[in-house]
């Protein structure tokens, strides 16, 4: 069964249930992860401001970039560069606007930001780099 | 030549290295399918498919249409269904049929929602482990099947199987794991350590982000260390690749079996520690399954028990 098993996920790799569980596997020399900040720039941490985590934020935007490869405008989806990614990310905050209303009343008609933050490898210190994706006003809420 | 070598090896190591046949009692299999069906309750879908549709399908999304189960009052037949599937088939009840349909149920609301575009991999070693149980029940049909008695409790005949399919199951998911580590970054994975650093940055901004709770005190220092002396993260990196890749030596014996479960285990909490990332279901399954604190509780009292009888 060792053997079978294995051979199955590594042939089928990441088909459900399959895996052949590559999370890790590639630590490349630059890793981006989003954020949400308001018109101060202060961080907004989604959780307790839209009812999400980032990493639902995250899994939005690669499906925002997988159907722009689909259409031809990106090569890939993996470092896309700053324009693409600021298409992507305007839609992903219109979503979660849309579809999050905040959870704190004095959030309500705010203006926040989506950031990307950046973290390479350069000369062999850490370079962290800070990108605004896109920015958008919180729907009202009713009182 | 290996034999050789193990007989010069000290008592200790020779028996971690003995290949011993597993032996599961009664009692051990009744107790590891209850709880394993207790840790799978949760994982049964709880609520409809985000979005309509499979446009990126996955798995059983490439050869049927899924999109049921973006209905509520579907969803809400399917995980009671499911859950009484769970049961039965813990019971040892039709396991085929049972466990089949809860494995059906799990692996099509998962692959409806994996196919909307993005990846996740939470629970996918329980699915693997539940479809090694019930792949064991359905072997087991071609011995019994003798009227509708044989059909129902045939699975039963076949339980130590079934687990030992499970920590095979197990076993394999993590040697796959080293292997696709090594083939996706060009066999060398295990050097990659300067790089590591960025990993836990971006598990620790992730953590802020969602919830503006900073990591704790080792992780904020493990990073700082890093930044200093990025080789270190090669010393990180190497045990744990050679871990899970010798995962597969945990059925050789019981007590490799504990060693390897224990290690794994050691491996996920420093995971944790360092990047906040929990692993939880591959925990559970570790626990219940490699180091097995059932079977060991079971061993130490039948040793009490035949000393006191001395």
């Amino acid at each position: 069964m060792f053997l079978i098993m294995a051979a199955l996920m590594l042939i089928f790799g990441d088909q459900f249930p399959f895996s052949n569980f590559p999370m890790y596997s590639v630590l490349p020399d630059s890793v981006i992860c989003m954020r949400v900040t308001d018109n101060t720039g202060k961080l907004l941490p989604l959780d307790p401001a839209f009812g999400i985590g980032t990493t639902l934020l995250k899994k939005q935007m690669e499906r925002e970039l997988h159907e722009m490869k689909d259409a031809g405008t990106i090569e890939k989806i993996s470092n896309p560069g700053l324009p693409a990614s600021q298409k992507a990310g305007k839609v992903v905050l219109e979503w979660l606007l849309a579809h999050h209303p905040p959870r704190r009343p004095e959030l309500s008609g705010q203006t926040v930001k989506l950031e990307q933050v950046s973290y390479r490898v350069k000369h062999g210190e850490v370079v962290e780099k800070v990108d605004v994706l896109a920015e958008g006003r919180v729907q009202e809420v009713k009182r | 030549m290996i034999a050789a070598l193990i007989q010069r090896c000290p008592a200790w190591l020779r028996a971690l290295l003995r290949p011993e046949r597993f032996v599961f009692t009664t009692v051990e299999c009744v107790v590891i399918r209850l709880i394993f069906a207790w840790l799978a309750w949760d994982y049964i879908l709880t609520e409809p498919g985000r979005y309509p549709g499979t446009p990126y399908p996955r798995g059983l999304a490439h050869f049927m249409d899924l999109s049921f189960i973006h209905d509520a009052s579907v969803v809400m037949w399917l995980i009671w269904t499911a859950r009484v599937g769970l049961i039965l088939g813990a019971l040892g009840i039709a396991e085929p049929i049972t466990i089949g349909w809860t494995l059906f149920v799990i692996i099509a609301s998962k692959s409806y929602n994996l196919s909307q575009g993005y990846l996740g991999h939470a629970g996918q070693l329980l699915t693997l482990c539940m479809a090694a149980q019930w792949l064991g029940s359905v072997w087991a049909l071609r011995k019994s099947v003798a009227g509708w008695r044989g059909l129902i409790f045939a699975g039963m005949k076949s339980w130590p199987n079934q687990l030992w399919w499970m920590i095979s199951t197990i076993a394999a998911s993590y040697t796959v794991s080293a292997i696709t580590k090594e083939i996706n970054s060009g066999g060398m994975w295990p050097l990659k350590g300067k790089v590591f650093i960025l990993q836990m940055l971006k598990a620790h901004q992730e953590r802020i982000a969602s919830n503006g709770v900073a990591p704790g005190d080792f992780a904020l220092q493990a990073v700082e260390v890093l930044r200093d002396h990025a080789w270190l993260g090669n010393v990180l990196l190497m045990p744990a690749f050679l871990l899970e890749f010798f995962a597969f030596l945990a059925l050789l014996n019981r007590r490799m079996s504990l060693v390897i479960g224990l290690g794994l285990l050691s491996f996920h909490h420093m995971t944790e520690l360092l990047m906040t990332i929990g692993f939880g279901t591959h925990r559970q399954l570790l626990w219940l399954l490699l180091v097995n604190p059932v079977f060991w509780a079971m061993t130490l009292w039948a040793t009490k028990i035949r000393r006191k009888a001395i």
